[in-house]
């Protein structure tokens, strides 16, 4: 590739942000530095370690790599894992390793646990039983709400539920002997039917309920939501701009960076395939 | 630095029968009517429409536009039946005689090119009284080109020639005007509502326009002032040398394939789906995203819009004034590209702004402008960055995700860091060593 456009630019304007740059990391470095010198490092108390238990699971992922999700008999991962796998290609890979997509209610009731571990109103504990650290819970909270990009288990189909959408809920709960999954269809139960940020207030079926009153993204507050259209499959995704739960994605796109973050139920048999481990 | 003779070329188009003292602020930079109305058009060579109703002016930039080309300048009338070649090419007198007298004579060279091709400066009076079909026949000569006899030739002298025009824009005031297509007014450039607040005559300049000696109301004609072709061509020249801000490439990216950006089509594409975007919004424009609202830029007036923001600060420097933020200068210089290009769905303007094109576009580049100059600091480090061959993937992060609007310039930017690891600058090296010990390359 050659382009002799690229030498018309303005390399002094490049020149400015370079010193400014450096300007900014020196002083961010010295800050650091008087920071160290003046305060010692805080001790970071873990809170209190609450009666946990271990899940049982029957199989071999590696159970402090999973979270328990309160009020429910699954745990999910970490990390998301399977990219570059179209939606019913997902479900099936996952499935033959004992593993699930996690429907919107199961995955959003563990991002509502993730935020209020976040803001210490709870913990997140692993299937190990272990309380997560507030670091790593950090870290997921920021995974969550800035960099993530997962399938969720859920297609929408023509039907009779919610009356305005006219659509029914349709979710994979598992694979015959032949590979072909199996699904369990449902009547789209009452949601949101705009495009807009929302609380994060979902109904049984993980979708959002009501629009929040800033249409902004504020990070732990709200989300992005992209309401249910025909034939079209969920997602949750978040990045540098916002988080959002989108009902409206085709199940035909794949992308390197289009993952799962893998749930599995207590009992279940699980083999060692990939399980919560990132790609 | 600007020269002081291109200085005294943007003096002396201050310099007219149209008065206008209107301040428009762009990049937070004030501006005067003819430094946005002439000079940034004519200096980057931009080709301009000025609309609105009539007696507003139009007609008297034209002949004050005349005036700085004088003999390089060819002035038009709009009309049912015209047509460019018409001022562009002439009877062969001579050959014709010949064939007359009975001499054979190549046929094909009976028609010859005007001295017209080789003015500078084109106007065409009322270019909307022309019907769409006979628009169309512009195309080339606001392009700066004429097809005859099979082969393209350029119009005007030293590579500078420019099209201006003007029009009675109106839903149905006007009787005998058109509609002008969309490919028309991309090549227009710049579309101009010179009778909107934005650029219009301040109650003083009315004030002064009905006070004065003039008793007549039809616009003065050229004032016979010595030309300044030559010197135009030169602050052209001037103009054309100068680097282009390397932001404004990737905004331009933005402005493209970033507005194109849908989340629920499979294409994830405006563009793919055009026809039923262009049809949707009939029963009320949905407010809770742009993505009903604005059609992505064409790259031609990305072009237009770089072009324009250099002009703009090429003009301010010469007059001694700092632009502190380009990024912002080139948005505000969308205003005179974007309203009436067509990219503004027509439902929302006339439903939500009552036809404004200006408050439609205001309010259409709210989020876009604010993401953008949000991200301008990080943007700007990370073309740094990928100007020296690096990368840092925490920086392309924070700009966007994997999907979405953003996506498209980090994809550009990480693309771009790759093209120049293989086919390193010198400045870049130069660059490189400056950050070198303070940005961490994680």
């Amino acid at each position: 590739m050659t382009n002799p456009n690229f030498q018309s630019l303005d390399m002094d304007y490049l020149k400015g942000i370079a010193e400014r740059v450096a300007k900014e990391k020196k002083a961010e470095r010295e800050a650091q530095k008087n920071r160290k010198e003046t305060k010692p490092e805080p001790i970071v108390q873990e809170q209190a370690e609450p009666e946990s238990k271990p899940i049982f699971i029957n199989g071999t992922i590696n159970p402090d790599e999973y979270i328990q999700i309160s009020s429910t008999d699954e745990v999910i991962a970490i990390n998301q894992s399977h990219g570059n796998l179209r939606y019913e290609e997902a479900h099936k890979a996952l499935l033959s390793e004992g593993l699930k997509i996690p429907t919107p209610n199961i995955f959003m009731k563990h991002f509502r646990n993730v935020v209020d571990a976040y803001t210490n109103k709870s913990n997140l504990i692993t299937a190990s039983g272990k309380p997560l650290g507030k670091k790593q819970t950090g870290e997921l909270y920021e995974k969550l709400t800035h960099d993530c990009w997962a399938w969720l288990n859920a297609k929408f189909v023509k039907g009779n539920g919610y009356l305005n959408l006219n659509l029914n809920l349709e979710t994979v709960v598992g694979m015959d002997s032949k590979g072909k999954i199996l699904t369990t269809t449902l009547p789209l139960e009452t949601c949101s039917n705009q495009d807009a940020y929302v609380n994060l207030d979902f109904n049984n079926q993980g979708l959002a309920k009501t629009v929040y009153s800033n249409q902004n993204y504020e990070q732990g507050k709200n989300i992005r939501f992209w309401y249910p259209r025909e034939n079209a499959v969920a997602r949750f995704g978040a990045d540098s701009d916002r988080a959002s739960l989108s009902c409206d994605r085709s199940p035909d796109d794949r992308d390197s960076g289009l993952g799962v973050f893998a749930s599995a139920q207590q009992g279940a048999s699980v083999s060692q395939k990939n399980g919560g481990k990132k790609q | 630095m600007t020269k002081e003779n291109v200085k005294k070329a943007l003096d002396r188009m201050e310099q007219g029968t149209y008065r206008n003292t209107n301040e428009i602020v762009l990049g937070g930079v004030p501006f005067s009517a003819r430094d946005v109305l002439v000079k940034a058009p004519i200096i980057s060579r931009l080709n301009a429409y000025y609309v609105g109703g009539t007696g507003e002016g139009k007609t008297q930039l034209a002949n004050d536009l005349c005036g700085y080309f004088s003999d390089s300048s060819c002035y038009a009338m709009g009309r049912a039946d015209f047509e460019p070649s018409e001022i562009m090419k002439s009877m062969n007198w001579d050959l014709l005689r010949k064939l007359q007298a009975g001499e054979k004579v190549p046929e094909g060279e009976l028609e010859k090119l005007s001295e017209n091709v080789n003015k500078c400066f084109f106007y065409v009076d009322e270019l909307n009284r022309c019907p769409p079909i006979v628009q169309n026949y512009f195309f080339d000569f606001f392009d700066g080109k004429l097809v005859h006899q099979g082969k393209i030739r350029n119009l005007g002298k030293e590579g500078y020639s420019v099209g201006f025009a003007s029009g009675n824009l109106g839903d149905g005031e006007y009787v005998g005007t058109s509609q002008s297509d969309r490919a028309l007014k991309d090549r227009m450039h710049l579309i101009l509502g010179i009778d909107h607040p934005l650029f219009s005559t301040t109650s003083f300049d009315d004030l002064m326009i009905f006070s004065g000696s003039k008793k007549d109301p039809r616009a003065s004609l050229p004032q016979t002032q010595e030309g300044m072709t030559s010197e135009i061509i030169q602050a052209n020249k001037e103009f054309q040398a100068r680097p282009l801000n390397p932001i404004l490439p990737f905004l331009g990216v933005y402005l493209t394939k970033g507005l194109d950006y849908l989340e629920g089509p499979k294409a994830h594409s405006k563009k793919a789906i055009k026809d039923s975007w262009y049809h949707s919004n009939i029963e009320g424009v949905r407010e809770d995203s742009d993505e009903g609202i604005i059609f992505p830029m064409s790259k031609r007036a990305v072009l237009s819009a770089q072009a324009l923001a250099s002009a703009f600060q090429f003009i301010a420097e010469a007059k001694g004034q700092k632009v502190a933020n380009p990024a912002e200068l080139f948005l505000d210089g969308l205003k005179l590209i974007v309203p009436y290009s067509g990219i503004l769905h027509p439902t929302y303007v006339e439903q939500k702004h009552s036809g404004d094109v200006y408050s439609a576009f205001d309010e259409a580049m709210a989020f876009s402008r604010e993401e953008i100059l949000k991200k301008q600091g990080k943007l700007e480090e990370a073309v740094l960055l990928a100007e020296t061959g690096d990368k840092n993937p925490k920086l392309l992060k924070s700009i966007s995700g994997s999907e979405g609007r953003w996506a498209c310039v980090k994809d550009a930017i990480s693309q771009y860091a790759d093209y120049r690891k293989a086919n390193p600058s010198e400045e870049g090296k130069a660059l490189k060593e400056i950050i070198k010990e303070a940005h961490d390359m994680d």
